[in-house]
């Protein structure tokens, strides 16, 4: 059986989509939000978008990543990381430094706040990719 | 500043390839050539020998520097 085909921005745009019903699930259980009835149910559910992150590539033929796309990814991957890292630096500032010792931050919040800086990493990617392809990476010495 | 001119589109057009075939051919997504026909990607050295040895032409007469 042929297996259709998803382009790289759609394939990017959908692993961003699962890690925002993660999020959207992991608040869901919190018991603040008054959910916990659920929590099965919603465990099952996680598990199940973590699954379908991991396997997205074989439920859909993903696209090849060719040389175009791969230097536009090396361009976004950057990007990304340092995105990433700047978050983590912020994180790390509340939760270790000494300065913000008297500070309680609770499990359920770090949690939290990693899932939501995932999903902006994950999107950040989605769109920046999406945006270099369709702009191209532009060459200045190149001219039609 | 030497400029790079590219012809793929000439003759793309002239054997009547459509962007997506010739893609296939070469083993690349069709954004790829996209970008290569508008002048905003600079390809590899593989890559534009494939698309030459498509189009039965030297590298030179795909792609032109000029001052």
């Amino acid at each position: 059986m042929n297996k259709k085909q998803i382009n790289l921005s759609t394939q990017y745009m959908l692993k961003s989509f699962i890690i925002l019903l993660m999020l959207i699930l992991y608040m869901a259980s919190r018991e603040n939000f008054g959910f916990s009835y659920y929590e099965p149910v919603v465990s099952k559910l996680y598990y199940g978008c973590l699954l379908l992150y991991g396997l997205i590539g074989l439920i859909w033929k993903n696209e090849e990543i060719d040389e175009s796309a791969e230097r536009i990814l090396g361009k976004v991957s950057g990007i990304c990381l340092n995105a990433a890292t700047l978050g983590l630096i912020i994180l790390a500032l509340f939760v270790a430094a000494p300065m913000f010792k008297g500070l309680f931050i609770s499990r359920d919040l770090i949690g939290l706040l990693l899932f939501i800086l995932l999903f902006l990493i994950t999107a950040l990617k989605s769109i920046l990719f999406y945006v270099f392809d369709r702009r191209g990476l532009y060459n200045g010495s190149i001219k039609h | 500043m030497a400029v790079l001119n590219t012809n793929i589109k000439e003759y793309r057009e002239r054997k009547n390839i459509k962007q997506s075939e010739l893609a296939q051919l070469v083993g690349v997504r069709r954004e790829t050539i996209v970008h290569l026909e508008n002048g905003k990607y600079n390809p590899s050295l593989k890559l534009a020998m494939d698309i030459a040895k498509i189009f039965q032409v030297t590298v030179e007469e795909l792609f032109e520097f000029t001052d």
